[in-house]
């Protein structure tokens, strides 16, 4: 196993991901049917919960270190991505494209605008297709 | 409230209605009542209505979450003022959003006056003129009271701005945004959004409609009933949601807000939630 797995497991909050994917879960267990606004909120929500993975209180103090802020943040992508679509297919079983896409324009736009307006992006965007009566995955 | 105290909710009034996420919701929830307009559905804007309000609920627990959120710097704790009192003035501060709100619901209401009302339910059993009853109104500003508080609560539990923030947009989304889902015979008594008119089955599909009361609204067999339906709404049963809506209120600022006043809080909140529910039990249609 890879010598940075553990530190960076540990470092993720998982916060989240844990409250989305606990909500989800008690979706999942009361409902026959899952709603297409609520799928779509509910991927906004996973991929919130993603790009909040991101979060990382000692970026200022590990920018001196070798390993670049960008490979810090792919490596906490590559654990809490699959954990994220397993929680999705495990419950809203919704479209993985749609996440997925919601998700990497949170991640995006972290990178640039910090962490908050990432994790803000997925879940304006769901609530404004809600409101306007469009598909969240512009289908 | 002393004058410090008073000072800081100043300071928290004004960095509140700087705050983006609440005028975010509010062009949202116009966005949303602009769209349910073209009455897709029997009583669309009746109930649309009240649920388009969600965005701006939405933004308004950000907010809180935000202004709660400075608790959680370390610094805070030697503070000269303790965090009973902090809490008090970030509270009274969060106000303003409220009044925001309730600036916004009698703006709609005025309105509806003005232009004669909404449509509701189907022929024979049909009005153009459907205006929201006073309860129905002011559960829209106790939710934003709601939010506030709730948004305190959340941050004091969960410790994290940005996963409270999360986690309450799924929750008032699945509140508002999909109110239908706690619009059951039971599950309304305990919804934060309550949606009237209630359905009451009248008759089977193949009833003459021209045989029920004249004065009764109805709506026919079709997509959501199987059955034909008199609407109803029970200005007794939103008056009870608002009594439920207070005691949830109560409930959640002695979560975010420590003090002598906790415990006398935490029993008061409990007390008006059961009598909120059981009443609406009571009265309703």
């Amino acid at each position: 196993m890879a010598a940075w797995w553990w530190p960076t497991m540990r470092s993720i909050s998982w916060v989240p991901l844990a409250g989305v994917s606990a909500f989800l879960g008690v979706l999942a267990l009361w409902l026959n049917s899952w709603h297409e606004d609520l799928v779509g909120m509910a991927a906004g929500a996973v991929a919130a919960a993603v790009v909040a993975g991101l979060h990382d209180p000692a970026a200022a103090l590990l920018s001196a270190m070798p390993t670049s802020a960008a490979v810090r943040r792919a490596r906490r992508l590559a654990l809490i991505v699959p954990v994220a679509f397993a929680v999705w297919i495990a419950t809203a079983d919704g479209p993985v494209l749609g996440l997925l896409v919601l998700a990497a324009v949170g991640v995006a736009v972290s990178v640039r605008a910090g962490v908050p307006l990432g994790a803000a992006v997925p879940v304006v965007w769901v609530i404004f297709a809600w409101a306007a009566d469009i598909n969240w995955e512009l289908r | 409230m002393t004058t410090a105290t008073q000072e800081l909710a100043r300071i928290e009034a004004r960095l509140a209605l700087r705050h983006p996420a609440p005028w975010i919701g509010l062009a949202l929830a116009g966005l949303m009542a602009w769209d349910i307009w073209d009455e897709a559905w029997s009583g669309e804007r009746y109930t649309g209505l009240v649920a388009a309000s969600t965005p701006v609920l939405l933004g308004i627990s950000v907010a809180s979450v935000s202004a709660f959120g400075r608790e959680l710097v370390p610094v805070a704790d030697a503070a000269p003022m303790d965090r009973g009192r902090r809490g008090l003035a970030r509270l009274v501060g969060g106000l303003p959003l409220v009044l925001v709100v309730a600036v916004m619901v009698a703006s709609v209401a005025v309105a509806l006056r003005v232009s004669g009302g909404l449509p509701l339910g189907d022929e024979p059993g049909r009005t153009l003129r459907a205006q929201h009853t006073f309860p129905e109104l002011l559960q829209i500003v106790l939710l934003a009271g709601l939010a506030v508080a709730v948004g305190a609560a959340a941050v004091h539990v969960i410790r994290q701005r940005l996963a409270a923030s999360i986690m309450l947009a799924f929750a008032w989304f699945l509140a508002g945004g999909t109110y239908w889902l706690f619009n059951g015979p039971v599950l309304r008594w305990f919804a934060l959004v309550q949606v009237q008119p209630t359905y009451v089955d009248v008759g089977p599909p193949e009833t003459d409609p021209s045989t029920f009361p004249s004065s009764w609204l109805l709506t026919g067999p079709g997509e959501y009933q199987d059955y034909w339906a008199r609407l109803v709404v029970s200005p007794a049963m939103a008056a009870w949601h608002d009594v439920y809506l207070v005691g949830l209120i109560a409930l959640a600022v002695a979560v975010a807000v420590p003090g002598r006043t906790r415990r006398p809080q935490l029993a008061a909140g409990a007390v008006l939630v059961a009598v909120g529910v059981v009443l609406q039990r009571v009265v309703a249609p």
